[in-house]
């Protein structure tokens, strides 16, 4: 539900759940309960609440990164995954690769989409060269680098621009594959039906109701694994405090939101209740509109962020549930190695450097710069309590250093209409601050950081700051195209260095990832890094 | 004493109890405007902190006085009631006199317009217009009170047709009396205080509707008021623990109370004011 997010990574994100004998990210599930409850180990049907509609489920259509994506990852599936640390293969038998240039990927046989029909190899040439041709909407897997790609009986093999060490985990384990004889008639694919919704996946849909959810049925005949679960349905309750009542009476078996960090407790004394937990990478920022004054100048935005003490935002607004955000945005935990950056706070150091922007307090006591009064705005979405309590602090901090904020909270489609229209970051955008957040698989490769801040708007799709700055741009490019990891670590922390010089966003924190389920009907939730608990491990006895 | 039994002559008992109850609200939140800046806002308590020593309710989620969000909300609900109040019975007032004496086109029009909005859900309306225009306090207002006249201007229309066919004022008219100055020098008199309990119920329904408004979490959740307090006592499952009793509690009975007060003086005071009940009663 937090803010869309491309949907890379997000099968990425998939993959690992794995049991937790495999791959060093994968937290067990922790069963919180008295001992001696039941638990169920598989299930006939299991319901899970998600926030908002996430349309028909193809890997177009859905609406959110989390937990849209996610859904749609259990309907279809890419070459292959990310499980733990590590890439497994999926569709494809295995990745070869001498020089990080020339993939080729045999593939699986015996694999039939839901329909019945045979997953070949052209469909694999055909899902490449339709996401080349349709490169919209917010999710949109960019396979520009993919120079060339040919089959020969049932192996492809594709051929990169330049050698890409991350291509398997940021390209191949987020491309959903698509079946040819379903897809070639479609040229809107806003507005595929769900009789698109059609993979080789773990499970089919069934049922789809705007007003009522999903039903997902097992695929009885897939491929590369056994669902422990018969039907899942999934539905849309919008409130938070409606979720978590539901899932204390039992009707709901699992809620895909993060548990409230006032509620932890009172879940973790419940029976019956269980709790699974693992490092979230979704993000929590303060948005500046870099492409408006004041905000165009580093200076005002670093003075801004110094003001802030993220510390203090995980202290009282998630009851310590949370890491404070690093100032180069990665996570500690990310598989890009993360700089270990100062924080920025230093409420005296703000006034300082206000004071020699030439801000001088004005007779209210707000600040004067360039002639007009240090008084912003800041959205907020009203539908998430933290945000709205973090925002009500970030305006006590600011007004500490002499700038007023005043904040309107919107629903969430009313707010992304202002900060990132129509998902598309060419079209502007209209505010001042907002807070605003990524989903986890932002966190998971290099590449992916990039989208956040390049100027171009293709190379940086999720720019919705509007960040201009050549020094950035330049070691953008470095990390989307160096051939190997080290050069790419290295420009990694060049710019996780220059985030926090040029504060394009302030990375308040990360949440902690936390999601409650009913143990009496289902137990098996399992942790991925940057897909938490609603994966195709979960649910499906993997056979890789 | 004199003063006390003319009120209570002109209220009722029921009447008097509501007016006591409203000069309590009333004197709360004018205390509340005496506070310093920031009541309410700032941090002063450990989050979650139960009743104690300069914290009589204890503090929210954030560490702040509830207590103080409370009085703070006084203000905020009762001078949004007022605003609401006094612009709804001025439009009602507006519209209701010239559909009663204004020709008939203008009657009929004035008057199909109405049932065309009072057929729309008026709080459902409000949700809506709040979200589109946002949530500020003037916006708020404004909305309210272009929502709630129809069913005022409607009963004033009735009272102003009702006062027109008096025998006096037909004589007045017979004998060439402009219509403007039949109104302000005898139709006042009985129209007059019928405006009373229409600003009286305005206001009533107004706070409800925002308190609503606000505990669905569409109002703006960052200022006190009550329907805010309960938003985050909803958000917060604060209904799971035992800070009910001094969280959710108290601006649950503040609404109730003022609300209540607010209803026994409408229904005191259209009870002796408004002529056909008053004809209902007597006879």
């Amino acid at each position: 539900m937090y803010r869309r997010t491309p949907r890379s990574i997000a099968a990425a994100g998939l993959l690992a759940l794995t049991l937790a004998a495999c791959g060093g990210n994968t937290a067990p599930v922790q069963n919180q309960g008295a001992p001696g409850q039941k638990t169920a180990g598989t299930a006939a049907s299991v319901t899970i609440s998600i926030s908002s509609d996430e349309s028909t489920l193809t890997p177009f259509t859905n609406q959110t990164g989390y937990p849209g994506d996610n859904l749609v990852n259990l309907i279809f599936d890419s070459l292959v995954t990310v499980q733990g640390d590590g890439i497994k293969p999926l569709l494809a038998k295995e990745v070869q690769t001498t020089d990080n240039k020339v993939y080729t990927l045999p593939l699986r046989s015996g694999v039939t989409w839901h329909d019945g029909k045979p997953f070949t190899a052209e469909d694999v040439l055909f899902s490449v060269d339709y996401y080349r041709e349709h490169m919209e909407g917010d999710s949109a897997i960019d396979v520009r680098p993919i120079e060339k790609v040919s089959a020969e009986g049932d192996t492809v093999t594709m051929t990169l621009k330049a050698p890409d060490p991350e291509f398997p985990r940021r390209l191949l384990a987020d491309m959903a594959m698509l079946p040819k004889h379903l897809w070639e008639s479609v040229t809107k694919v806003k507005e595929a039906g769900t009789d698109k919704a059609v993979g080789t996946g773990p499970f089919k849909l069934t049922t789809y109701d705007p007003s009522r959810g999903y039903t997902l049925t097992a695929n009885a005949a897939y491929a590369m694994g056994k669902p422990k679960v018969q039907t899942v349905k999934v539905v849309v309750i919008p409130e938070e405090a409606t979720q978590f009542a539901a899932l204390r009476t039992g009707e709901v078996h699992m809620s895909t939101r993060l548990v409230p960090p006032q509620q932890l407790q009172s879940f973790k004394q419940q029976p019956n209740i269980g709790i699974v937990e693992g490092t979230e990478f979704a993000s929590t920022l303060l948005a500046f509109n870099t492409g408006r004054a004041p905000f165009d100048k580093a200076e005002v935005r670093r003075a801004l962020a110094k003001a802030i003490d993220v510390n203090d935002l995980v202290k009282t607004v998630l009851l310590g549930q949370g890491t404070p955000g690093n100032p180069g945005f990665i996570h500690a935990k990310s598989p890009i190695k993360a700089d270990e950056l100062p924080p920025l706070f230093d409420p005296e150091g703000a006034k300082r450097d206000l004071d020699a922007l030439g801000a001088a307090p004005g007779a209210d006591g707000i600040r004067v710069l360039s002639g007009k009064p240090m008084s912003y705005e800041l959205l907020v979405q009203s539908s998430s309590t933290d945000r709205l309590r973090a925002a009500e602090l970030i305006r006590d901090m600011l007004k500490n250093v002499g700038v007023a904020v005043k904040i309107t909270s919107l629903d969430s489609d009313s707010l992304d209409a202002k900060v990132w229209p129509d998902y598309d970051v060419a079209q502007g955008r209209n505010y001042d601050m907002s807070m605003w957040g990524w989903s986890a698989p932002t966190m998971l490769s290099s590449g992916m950081i990039a989208q956040l801040v390049a100027s171009d708007h293709k190379d940086g799709p999720l720019n919705v700051v509007g960040f201009k700055n050549d020094a950035v741009d330049a070691v953008v490019k470095t990390l989307t195209s160096a051939p190997t990891m080290e050069e790419r670590s290295e420009a990694a922390k060049q710019l996780q260095k220059l985030l926090a010089e040029q504060v394009p966003f302030l990375t308040l924190y990360y949440r902690n990832g936390t999601y409650a389920f009913r143990k009496d009907t289902y137990d098996g939730w399992a942790w991925q890094d940057g897909a938490a608990a609603l994966n195709k491990f979960s649910l499906v006895d993997m056979a890789l | 004493m004199t003063a006390l039994r003319r009120a209570h002559g002109l209220l009722g008992t029921p009447g008097l109890i509501g007016a006591a109850i409203l000069t309590a609200v009333v004197g709360v939140a004018v205390y509340g405007f005496l506070l310093p800046e920031g009541a309410g806002h700032a941090r002063v308590g450990t989050p979650y902190a139960p009743p104690g020593p300069g914290l009589p309710l204890g503090a929210d989620d954030l560490g702040r006085d509830l207590f103080e969000q409370l009085v703070v909300g006084a203000g905020t609900s009762l001078s949004l009631g007022f605003l609401v109040a006094v612009a709804t019975t001025v439009i009602a007032a507006v519209v209701g006199g010239a559909a009663g004496i204004g020709p008939r086109w203008m009657s009929a029009t004035i008057m199909r317009g109405i049932d065309i909005m009072l057929i729309l859900p008026e709080l459902i309306l409000f949700i809506l217009a709040a979200a589109f225009l946002g949530q500020a306090f003037g916006i708020r207002v404004a909305i309210l009170a272009l929502i709630l006249w129809p069913v005022p201007a409607r009963v004033l229309r009735a009272a102003v047709l009702t006062a027109w066919s008096r025998g006096h004022l037909e004589v007045a008219r017979a004998m060439g009396a402009p219509r403007w100055w039949l109104l302000v020098r005898h139709g006042s008199y009985l129209i007059g205080p019928l405006l009373i309990p229409v600003f009286v119920r305005t206001a009533m329904r107004a706070i409800l509707y925002d308190a609503t408004l606000s505990f669905l979490g569409l109002g703006d959740p960052t200022t006190p008021s009550w329907g805010t307090t309960l938003y985050w006592v909803q958000s917060n499952g604060v209904f799971l623990s035992e800070a009910w009793l001094w969280w959710a509690l108290p601006p649950g009975a503040a609404i109730t109370l003022t609300v209540l007060g607010l209803a026994l003086i409408g229904i005191a005071v259209e009870e002796r004011l408004n002529p056909a009940l008053k004809e209902a009663n007597s006879s």
